[in-house]
């Protein structure tokens, strides 16, 4: 316990836990919606393409945030128009996107001068080098998608669950549903930041999955994902830092755990009551 | 009869290369009482959904409401079919039932509280109001259709779209439902795809049987065209005598004996 407390004490792990709560902020609102409209592929394909943003960044020497925010949403307006044309391509598509983008990083990385970035960190996350600038930026994002969620969350909600009645009702769907891959976009560039493109996934539906088996309501459930998020990402932190771990991977395992504890518990239960 | 609320004319729509509807005709006028058959795959549904805008025709014209379907869906109650759509998600009954209420006054769409009175009114009269808080997948196909029934209720329209309502519901909840369609049809119109005309011959004024064409009958009874064309489900014709498939409208019965 003092051993906590004196770690509190260290800008970069304070840091490290406020980047921590704001990506599980946004993973349990954004993730929710990721998982009830099936987006989970989609959204590994976007994920995946900000490789290719992070490669040009360090190509033109621009700042991460602008080199992978470009990519990653230029990749979901793209997934957008092909998913909504052609629906029954659209995973073939995704996973040509993902490929590209990822190819697309390592030759920018190739091109550039100067081999110098620690890669693995994109990779695999790197929550603890997480900078108050860096904070500034992630709240600022975090506070935009919220913003959005919560505007448009009788439009968002409709959509997911009949989109043809949403669109009877006037609910503009075909500009509501690239707004909505715009926000998975926004937030899995500061997600990357916490747990890397890799492992950004796990966290974005580990926490919705065990939240929609005991939700009434898509609030309710984002409530339960941003909680069970919180609740990995500083767990995680703890882990890593006690057993000197890898922080990413830490969250990481922390929300398998929670994964297969509720899976089990779900399925005991549910025996027990049959 | 006023000016008709759908007026369609020479309509065709084919899907995938496949012609669905061809050469379709079709005016339905203020407060009618339509019921649609015909074999499965026929095209009832396609209609259904030109008619609201959500297909466009290949060739030839929709007007509803004298405009564009496009702009005159949001004056269309629609129950769709298929009440299993995403039967996992985790949604209140009253959040589906709000939906009804979305984009009602344009802009934002968040209901306030005149919307939930509104939706808790509609639920009330489909005796689903208990089930408010409950989610979708807790509810059986009966009650979820009744559900949807309000949802399309909760959007004040002129015109009632249903398409199979009663495919899940039992014999009690049909004639509950065809009772509250019948008190529906004084204030609006209604179009029904159903497959069960025995339980409506009473309640409805006019038939279409599609089967790529329409055969419209501005009685409810089916004529002999409509057996051969649109193979007539057995339910149709198991009342006795072949061909003379319905009873005759309860109001009249004496001046109309249909022959086989």
């Amino acid at each position: 316990m003092m051993r906590m407390i004196e770690a509190l004490q260290l800008e970069f792990l304070r840091n490290a836990i406020f980047a921590g709560l704001l990506a599980s902020l946004l993973c349990g609102v954004i993730g929710t919606f990721v998982v009830v409209n099936r987006l989970v592929f989609l959204s590994g394909g976007i994920a995946h393409s900000a490789y290719g943003g992070i490669g040009l960044a360090l190509f033109l020497g621009v700042p991460y945030l602008i080199g992978t925010m470009g990519f990653t949403l230029g990749a979901a307006l793209i997934l957008a128009v092909i998913t909504m044309k052609a629906k029954h391509r659209s995973d073939t598509i995704i996973g040509v996107i993902w490929a590209v983008g990822m190819a697309l990083g390592i030759i920018f990385i190739d091109l550039t001068p100067g081999y110098n970035v620690d890669l693995m960190s994109y990779l695999f996350g790197s929550i603890l080098t997480v900078s108050r600038s860096d904070l500034y930026q992630m709240s600022v994002i975090s506070a935009v998608v919220l913003f959005a969620v919560n505007y448009f969350y009788y439009d968002l909600l409709a959509m997911s669950y009949d989109e043809e009645f949403a669109n009877l009702r006037g609910v503009p769907v075909g500009l509501l549903y690239p707004l909505l891959l715009c926000l998975v976009a926004l937030s899995i560039v500061l997600i990357i930041r916490v747990v890397g493109l890799i492992l950004v996934m796990a966290l974005f539906t580990i926490p919705p999955f065990i939240a929609e088996k005991y939700s009434g309501s898509l609030r309710t459930m984002m409530l339960i994902s941003v909680l069970l998020g919180a609740l990995f990402s500083l767990s995680g932190l703890y882990f890593s830092y006690v057993f000197n771990l890898t922080s990413g991977a830490s969250i990481i395992m922390v929300a398998a755990a929670g994964f297969f504890i509720s899976t089990a518990v779900d399925h005991l239960f549910r025996k027990r009551i049959n | 009869m006023n000016e008709p609320v759908v007026r369609i004319r020479d309509l065709w729509f084919s899907y995938g290369g496949h012609p669905v509807l061809r050469e379709v005709n079709l005016d339905i006028g203020h407060k009618e009482f339509l019921a649609i058959i015909g074999p499965n795959g026929g095209g009832k549904t396609t209609l259904l959904k030109l008619m609201l805008g959500l297909f466009k025709p290949e060739k030839g014209a929709i007007r509803i409401f004298g405009k564009d379907p496009g702009e005159a869906a949001h004056r269309i109650g629609y129950v769709p079919q298929n009440v299993h759509v995403n039967k996992t998600f985790p949604i209140s009954i009253m959040d589906v039932v709000l939906m009804g209420r979305l984009r009602s006054k344009g802009g934002r769409s968040h209901p306030g509280k005149t919307d939930r009175i509104e939706a808790g009114r509609f639920m009330e009269q489909l005796g689903v109001w208990e089930l408010h808080n409950r989610r979708v997948r807790d509810l059986s196909a009966g009650q979820l259709q009744r559900v949807f029934i309000a949802r399309a209720l909760a959007t004040e329209p002129e015109m009632l779209f249903l398409d199979e309502p009663a495919a899940s519901v039992d014999a009690q909840g049909q004639t509950e439902l065809y009772d509250l369609l019948k008190k529906l049809n004084e204030q609006m119109t209604i179009v029904i795809v159903t497959h069960d005309l025995i339980f409506l011959s009473s309640h409805i004024q006019s038939i279409a049987c599609v089967n790529e064409r329409l055969y419209y009958h501005d009685e409810p009874e089916i004529t002999p065209e409509m057996v051969e064309v649109c193979q007539c489900p057995v339910d149709l014709i198991a009342h006795g005598l072949p061909h003379r498939v319905l009873r005759p409208h309860k109001d009249d019965a004496d001046d109309r004996s249909a022959s086989a």
